[in-house]
């Protein structure tokens, strides 16, 4: 082997495995047939050529592109669900505001603005309208990117427990925007019609859940006001003690519980490759969940105590942006390695 | 992206290698250097570039392998145009021919007024 080769040899080696398995050789043929007569190493221009095409190779590789069909179909999958449960809790807010505003006052424009972003970009993505459905779920996150920012300066720690909704509805439009891009591979449509009215169905009833809640009201002495009647907007929670709740709460839990359930048959038809990388898009949000329940709970009862409240500082912020990035990262990395070993022991077997 | 072939059009380099590859199955070495000729000398792909086209190229099915030889020790790879190759070719360089007769029917307008002001 020739000193030029193995200078080729070396750059090539900064190409991505399978780049390599299906060019390499090929590549080394058309260096060889291209280099002068008695040259010795890489010339600077190739050089370059081969380490940019090289990144950008291993980048196009790591990134979940429209490029592989197992992508493609959960990219449409998360894409659809992701906004469907965006949508159903926008949707739910705007219930719960307004059978609140039925008995007291003010569903905001605002949130029924948001609810109604997320369920056309549903819809789009439901009905597989790849463009509209990008456009759609991009408006709506950044609706809710500023609705979820808005929060911060009053009150930091509703923006920090929302933190997981954000990363969700990102994951989502962004799963449709990358979905979108031109070149994408054709998904072989990972969800049945079926599988789709049925989570559009649970999400409608999940969502119109408050509507049917009873707005509970209950009379308590005030001092030096003299009795005061106080109304209780839905979505009720246990955290009232002694409110009668009446049947609207069991409604809540109910459809809370068939949309669970819908989720779950629809996840189990999916492929396993296609699963997997529904999992992947769908871990950010639950890791950021996680991490501030586990991590931001001092920060979360000590802030509202303070007048102007306790704001996040750079570490806080790190770990908010960087754990859904890591998470998603990491996911990526672990299907790679489990399917490469797959792959591998059927190639043994 | 230099080398993309996207929903609005090939770009230059993609169309070249595609020009290329419908006069007949050409290996990569024997693409680069048609690709200078038929760009007389303007456009010289190296090889980093090149396979990151036919890559892209491959993947949307414009192209495919034809065959595989040996030479010399060394792999050579022959790749034809598809048919949906030659359909987007042929799309693509109608576009250009339009383009080309604007520009050129403009230009002669052009000529025209100038020579005007100028008597």
């Amino acid at each position: 082997m020739t000193s030029l080769e193995r200078g080729y040899r070396r750059l090539l080696a900064w190409y991505p495995a399978g780049h390599r398995a299906m060019y390499g050789e090929e590549m080394l043929g058309v260096l060889m047939a291209d280099s002068a007569p008695g040259q010795r190493r890489p010339g600077t221009r190739e050089t370059v050529d081969l380490l940019v095409f090289a990144l950008r190779a291993r980048l196009r590789a790591a990134l979940p592109g429209g490029r592989s069909p197992a992508w493609s179909g959960a990219l449409e999958a998360f894409g659809f669900v992701g906004c469907a449960l965006a949508a159903m809790i926008a949707l739910h807010g705007s219930a719960s505001g307004l059978a609140y505003h039925l008995a007291l006052s003010g569903a905001t424009v605002r949130a029924a603005l948001l609810a109604a972003a997320w369920t056309l970009a549903a819809t789009a993505a439901g009905l597989r309208l790849r463009r509209t459905a990008a456009v759609l779920a991009t408006l709506a996150a950044l609706g809710q990117a500023f609705a979820v920012a808005q929060r911060y300066t009053t009150d930091p720690g509703t923006m920090v427990t929302n933190w997981w909704l954000l990363v969700l509805t990102v994951a989502a439009a962004g799963s449709l925007v990358a979905l979108a891009r031109p070149g994408s591979a054709p998904a072989a449509r990972p969800l049945s019609v079926t599988s789709r009215i049925a989570v559009a169905v649970a999400v409608l009833l999940a969502a119109a859940a408050p509507l049917t809640e009873p707005v509970p009201t209950f009379g308590a002495e005030v001092e030096g006001v003299g009795f005061v009647v106080f109304t209780v907007p839905p979505p009720h929670t246990l955290w009232l003690p002694g409110v009668p709740f009446g049947d609207g709460q069991l409604s809540t839990v109910l459809t809370g519980l068939v949309l669970l359930a819908v989720l779950a048959a629809v996840v189990l038809r999916l492929t396993p490759m296609v699963r997997r990388r529904a999992f992947a898009l769908a871990a950010p949000a639950a890791a950021v969940a996680v991490v501030v329940a586990g991590f931001f709970n001092g920060y979360l009862m000590s802030t509202p105590r303070f007048d102007p409240p306790v704001y996040l500082v750079a570490p806080q912020w790190i770990v908010l942006v960087a754990t859904p990035a890591f998470v998603f990262a990491a996911a990526a990395w672990l299907i790679g390695r489990h399917e490469r070993r797959l792959a591998s022991g059927a190639l043994l077997t | 992206m230099v080398d993309s072939v996207t929903d609005t059009g090939l770009r230059e380099q993609a169309f070249l290698v595609l020009t290329s590859l419908a006069a007949e199955p050409q290996h990569g070495y024997a693409v680069i250097e048609d690709v200078e000729r038929i760009s007389e000398g303007r456009v010289r792909l190296h090889t980093g570039s090149l396979y990151a086209i036919l890559d892209r190229l491959r993947e949307t099915g414009l192209i495919e392998v034809d065959r595989e030889e040996v030479v010399a020790s060394r792999l050579r790879r022959y790749y034809r145009l598809t048919g949906l190759g030659a359909t987007r070719l042929a799309e693509e360089t109608e576009a250009l021919r339009r383009h080309a007769n604007a520009a050129a029917a403009r230009l002669r307008r052009l000529d025209a007024a100038r020579q005007g002001g100028a008597a």
